[in-house]
């Protein structure tokens, strides 16, 4: 563990506890560039087990690129490189001849804007067991579009109407849906975007709880911008600015006790 | 083997498929470039035995030989006036009034409703517009740039119209309640927060507008351009038949040195129509980026 | 700014445009000379106005009927001063002038020409009698069967009406009914050989009526006014024949040959002196009031009698201008003198054409000059551009409005006379009629479905061959391009989108089309040079980067958070576009689609180049076809008065394919507007 850097030097110098005992994901020197530009540099970060996660930051920190990161969405953008490693399971994602499909299906991505699929809520929430074989037949597909509607608390607000299209529902229950279009193909890992903007804060304050409750599950990686929603769902924290990773700490103390200056700054809303 | 790397059955046929569907899609635009390249490659080809100086400089001939574009291009800008001065100016006040000022009823929504269907139609059916609103009702006298013109910008009218709604609709709504939340009136939110927004955007579609208007020749063949003027115009109201019209004329003749000279002389118009194009595209572009 | 200062800035601009637009349309008179008629005196009028002295002269070739009609529409600028007549005017037609004032008149007679029935160089036809030609070509003829009743022409081969000619189809291109070559053609080839035959017949009076009438089912083909293009047509289909006048056969000397008839091969000496059968005079009919403000017209004459040009080897000669002698030729015609009556009329016409200009320009220079700056907040002059925006808007409905009833009252007319079910049910398209009421020509047949189904096949092969490359094209953009190539891309298709249709219409008509028949006839298929599918397919290129462009506007209006929430959960991007985005973008595609097919229907220029006159009821892409817009281009006649069946129909054509195109373009509209997807209206 580092010695913390408090006040005084400018200087990024990661601070907090990177190391995890038995991390799910693990970065290991991770840059991010588009083009020349560096949208992350150099994360050392391991996300824990059963674990949320949030990864906060004004808006351009590079959080984004991060979460994307870890399931190979970022190859998907041509101009995008990538230096360093991800480990799933100290597994390297990007070794060649990995299959990323899978990869994807095991560290699944909610995107920050909720949109349903054009198709029916049933196939909505069956298109990820769908498309990667996950269930044999009829009866197990549905197993898994419940399961997945249960843990997003959905389920009993949809139950009459899942064969209708999802032209009605609430934005609170369109974030639900598309977490539980996630769900159904029972992550490891859940990376959320941002998983409440544009929310009123009730509606908010439900999705946080819903979130908080997935790391029964499995492990929750979020982004979010404000550090308050990151202190009410998250167990730790991961600071980042300007691309770099400031600090990463147990929640509370983040919040209470930042060991460095743009930490502080950025708790206490001095900078955004 | 780890976990990663076995990639089972079904994740591979679905990278197969997907590596598939791209070569096709890929595929698919490199054809779609080369089929677009063949009738410019074998205008080139065709041009080569055409093309010379002298033809910028000759009227039109009914000898082959002595047969040039002066004329015809002479006629095609001077039909471009009436396009520039009366329509583009007339469509974009209407797309204005329309979209900024008038409320969606009445004569407003009808001229609005009229519009917009009429730009669906194909230029030809305003040929027959012409011949029977300008040329029998209001006499322009044919075969002159005055004629062109105005059947040209007829119609042009309704897509330049057009035009100027979509670039209005671009201007977001917070453009105007800062204008409002001044104080100014509608007029003065059009022209000093609108307007300046929208402008890039509208010249932009009036070149390319004009593009089309100088390559266009069907609504011209109904209205008596498919004719032979002597020398070449030197006001409105003299007699010249408009380039698109003349290459159209070649391409129907038996001898061959014709087939070439049209073919010239459609270079020559696609040259003149890219310039137009670009320059719209710059325009548009170059407002953007201010 | 002041008021003041604001309205004198306007003014410089709005004097300036009021006058460059309204000194021609208030003043109509014009200098140069017009010139209308005969296509086959077109050539040789066209290269004495390029030596003439004087402004310009304007040269129409739209045939001698309809040439004689507009001329004789009265006096003034809006008439031609010289009309060119490959045949004397007919009684009928000199009281048609006489009454509407355009008499005086006079007739110069230039030369002579004779019919020629061109075949294609290699072609082998030998000798013809008139009687062989009035058999293969009239539309009623002796029962071969025997018996005195006369039948609907049977014969489809030469060698079925005498043995010795060769297997050949019949099929002859000629002029359509506004031409004088076609009127001579029928007076002077087909009417003789079908009177001698009715001599002493039963029924000779009932048949005689039909005596000058063509075949109309496809033997005689309407091959449009131009002797020149027809010979082109001819040199794509090597078994027909045409009928041109002599100059185009001495002008395509090399390309095409003469039949010789009667035992009589035309050449200048058998047309001078008449051995030839179908010789006739050309002459040119010109209104001496007319002098008065197109002082060039006695010079124009004059030069038909250059004896530089009518020598041997001279222009006139090498164009085929048999030339009359100089001194019999001029002569005063229909000499009583009418009174000008029209002229006033057309001033007023002038006038409100001036007023109109006026009011637009006007309007739209004190609203240009004041939107030029940010305005004061006065009342006054927020009215003041209120009303002139208010006035642009409703002057360009009431333009609109107008011209859309110069479609409806023509349509009205016609289909008095026509019946809207043969219209619109019928499927026999042969729409050459009568343009005065003594010409024989026999009754038009207008049934439309013929010439629909040669529209919506070129349609359909074009979409056929254009959608899947362009929605693969827009796909590719979409889901794989990068951001830099996929903006250049766009800026591309943009512009390839505004190559005139002209240009395609040259690679249809020169390469396109004989490859494509090349190829077919490679295959052992039967292809005309003017294939359907030549056309379906260049009109498909053409519609390519349209296509292209709104497709991908059509994905692009989905929100790429679906597709990223598919990748998320582990799609490939084939899957997330297969499953998410395509079914998404679907009804603006279709919509994007629509917009192509119809516009697909409206294109003129190169199916103009690229298919045949005759409607074909067939669905075989390698046959010609017609289509309704090259039906409409190829029967407008150009006469002012829409006063029959024959010259209206270029606007009932207009109008039933405004009315086809109109409403599913309302409903792709429609759905774009729903897809928010704004299509630009440029293309």
């Amino acid at each position: 563990m580092s010695v913390p850097a408090r006040g005084g030097d400018n200087t990024v110098r990661m601070a907090g506890a990177p190391a995890h005992a038995d991390p799910v994901i693990e970065c290991r020197g991770l840059s991010v560039f588009r083009g020349q530009d560096p949208l992350v540099t150099g994360v050392e970060i391991g996300f824990g087990r059963n674990e949320v996660t949030a990864i906060v930051g004004a808006p351009g920190a590079g959080k984004t690129a991060l979460l994307k990161a870890l399931n190979r969405m970022m190859d998907l953008d041509a101009e995008i490189r990538i230096v360093g490693r991800v480990l799933l399971d100290g597994e390297d994602v990007r070794a060649p001849g990995t299959d990323v499909l899978a990869l994807r299906a095991r560290v699944v991505l909610v995107p920050a804007r909720p949109s349903a699929f054009r198709q029916s809520l049933f196939d909505n929430v069956a298109y990820g067991p769908r498309i990667h074989g996950r269930a044999r037949d009829r009866t197990e597909l549905e197993q898994h579009v419940r399961d997945g509607l249960e843990a997003a608390g959905l389920f009993n607000e949809v139950r009459d109407r899942l064969t209708g299209s999802c032209d009605g529902l609430t934005p609170e229950q369109l974030h639900r849906l598309c977490i539980a279009r996630a769900v159904a193909l029972d992550p490891q890992v859940l990376l959320l975007e941002d998983p409440c903007r544009g929310l009123d804060p009730p509606a908010a304050a439900r999705i946080e709880d819903l979130v908080h409750g997935l790391a029964k599950r499995c492990s929750v990686i979020l982004t979010v911008q404000s550090m308050q929603m990151a202190g009410r769902v998250a167990g730790r924290i991961a600071f980042l600015h300007a691309g770099r990773l400031i600090e990463v700490n147990e929640a509370d103390e983040l919040l209470t006790t930042p060991r460095h200056r743009l930490t502080e700054a950025y708790v206490t809303g001095r900078i955004a | 083997m780890s976990r990663l790397r076995r990639s089972t059955d079904t994740s591979g046929s679905r990278q197969r498929r997907d590596r598939t569907a791209r070569v096709l899609a890929r595929g698919g635009a490199w054809l779609l470039l080369l089929l677009l390249a063949l009738p410019l490659l074998d205008l080139l080809r065709r041009a080569s035995g055409g093309l010379e100086w002298a033809l910028f400089l000759r009227p039109d001939s009914i000898e082959a030989g002595a047969a040039g574009i002066r004329g015809a291009l002479q006629a095609s800008l001077l039909a471009l006036v009436p396009v520039i001065l009366v329509a583009t100016p007339l469509g974009l006040a209407v797309a204005v009034y329309l979209e900024e000022i008038a409320a969606r009823r009445g004569v407003a929504a009808l001229v609005d409703g009229s519009v917009r269907h009429l730009a669906t139609l194909p230029p030809v059916v305003f040929g027959l517009l012409g011949f029977g609103g300008l040329v029998v009702v209001l006499g322009l006298p044919v075969g002159t740039p005055l004629l062109a013109g105005a059947v040209l910008g007829l119609a042009m009218l309704p897509r330049v119209v057009l035009a100027g709604q979509f670039a209005l609709r671009q201007v977001p709504a917070f453009v105007r309640e800062t204008g409002y939340a001044m104080g100014a009136s509608p007029l003065q939110v059009v022209t000093s927060h609108v307007l300046p927004r929208a402008a890039p955007a509208m010249v932009g579609a009036s070149f390319s507008m004009l593009a089309r208007a100088l390559g266009e020749a069907a609504p011209l063949l109904l209205v008596g351009f498919a004719a032979f003027a002597v020398g070449r115009p030197q006001a409105m109201t003299e007699p010249g038949i408009p380039l698109p019209v003349v290459v159209y004329q070649w391409g129907g003749l038996p001898d061959p040195l014709f087939a070439a000279r049209a073919a010239a002389a459609g270079l020559v118009l696609v040259v003149a129509v890219m310039l137009l194009g670009v320059a719209g595209e710059w325009l548009a572009r170059r407002g953007r980026a201010t | 700014m002041s008021r003041a200062a604001s309205v004198n800035r306007a003014a410089p601009p709005a004097l300036l445009l009021a006058m460059l637009l309204l000194a021609p349309a208030a003043d109509a008179a014009r200098s140069h000379p017009v010139i209308a008629g005969s296509s086959t005196i077109f050539p040789f009028a066209a290269a004495v106005a390029e030596r003439a002295p004087g402004p310009g002269a304007l040269i129409l070739p739209m045939g001698s009927g309809a040439g004689i009609a507009w001329f004789c529409e009265g006096l003034g600028a809006q008439t031609p001063d010289i009309v060119m007549a490959s045949r004397a005017m007919t009684p009928e037609e000199a009281s048609a002038c006489r009454v509407a004032g355009a008499s005086p008149l006079e007739r110069v007679q230039i030369g002579w020409d004779g019919i020629v029935l061109a075949a294609h160089a290699d072609g082998a036809l030998p000798g013809l009698t008139l009687a062989d030609l009035w058999r293969a070509l009239a539309q009623r003829v002796p029962d071969p069967a025997g018996g005195t009743e006369w039948v609907a022409n049977p014969y489809r081969s030469w060698h079925e009406i005498r043995p010795e000619l060769p297997d050949l189809p019949i099929r002859v291109l000629g002029p359509p009914a506004t031409s004088g070559t076609r009127d001579a053609f029928a007076a002077l080839a087909i009417r003789p050989a079908c009177e001698a035959a009715l001599h002493g017949h039963p029924r000779a009076d009932g048949e005689r009526r039909h005596c000058g009438e063509l075949r109309r089912d496809g033997a005689w083909v309407d091959a449009g006014e131009n002797d020149d293009g027809l010979i082109a047509r001819l040199g794509a289909d090597p078994a027909s024949l045409g009928v041109v006048g002599f100059g185009a056969l001495v002008r395509n000397a090399g390309r095409v040959g003469a039949v010789c008839l009667d035992g009589s091969c035309p050449d200048a000496d058998t047309i001078r002196a008449g051995g030839y059968p179908l010789a006739r005079p050309l002459y040119l009919y010109l209104k001496p009031a007319h002098r008065a403000f197109v002082p060039s017209l006695d010079a124009f004459v004059a030069g038909f009698f250059a004896a530089q040009a009518t020598a041997e080897g001279g222009r006139l000669a090498r164009l085929g201008l048999v030339p009359a002698p100089a001194d019999a030729a001029r002569q005063p015609h229909a000499a009583d003198a009418g009174a000008v009556t029209g002229a006033g009329w057309r001033n007023i016409r002038g006038w409100i054409a001036g007023g109109v200009l006026l009011a637009v320009v006007v309007a739209l220079a004190a609203g240009m000059a004041l939107v030029r700056r940010p305005v004061p907040a006065s009342r006054l002059l927020e009215k003041a551009m209120g009303t002139v925006l208010w006035s642009s808007a409703v002057v360009s409905g009431a333009l609109l409005a107008v011209v859309l009833a110069t479609l409806v009252v023509p349509t009205l007319n016609f289909f008095l006379q026509v019946s809207p079910v043969e219209f619109l049910g019928g499927r026999h398209w042969s729409p050459e009629s009568a343009i005065r009421a003594s010409q024989v020509v026999g009754e038009g047949a207008f049934g439309v479905l013929p010439v629909l189904l040669g529209s919506v096949m070129v349609a359909f092969i074009a979409l056929a061959f254009a959608l899947p490359l362009a929605c693969a094209a827009a796909v590719h953009g979409h889901a794989w391009a990068g951001l830099r190539f996929r903006r250049g891309w766009r800026v591309g298709m943009r512009l390839a989108a505004l190559i005139p249709a002209v240009v395609y219409g040259l690679f249809a008509a020169l390469t396109a089309g004989p490859a494509i028949a090349a190829t077919a006839a490679a295959l052992g298929l039967g292809a005309a040079a003017e294939s359907t599918l030549a056309a379906g397919i260049v009109v498909g290129i053409m519609l390519l980067p349209v296509l292209a462009v709104r497709i991908e506007d059509a994905l692009a209006a989905i929100p790429a958070a679906a597709a990223e929430a598919a990748l998320g959960l582990g799609a490939t991007r084939w899957e997330a576009l297969r499953d998410i985005v395509l079914p998404a973008a679907r009804p603006a595609i279709g919509a994007a689609v629509l917009l192509a097919v119809s516009r697909a229907l409206g294109e003129t220029v190169v199916v103009l180049m690229a298919v045949g006159l005759v409607a074909n009821w067939t669905l075989d892409p390698l046959a010609s076809t017609t289509t309704v817009t090259a039906q409409m281009v190829a029967l407008m006649s150009g006469t002012h008065e829409l006063d029959n069946v024959r010259t209206q129909l270029p606007f009932v054509l207009g109008l039933f394919l405004a009315i086809i195109i109109l409403p599913p373009n309302a409903w792709a509209l429609r759905i774009l507007r729903r897809s928010n997807v704004t299509p630009s209206p440029v293309y």
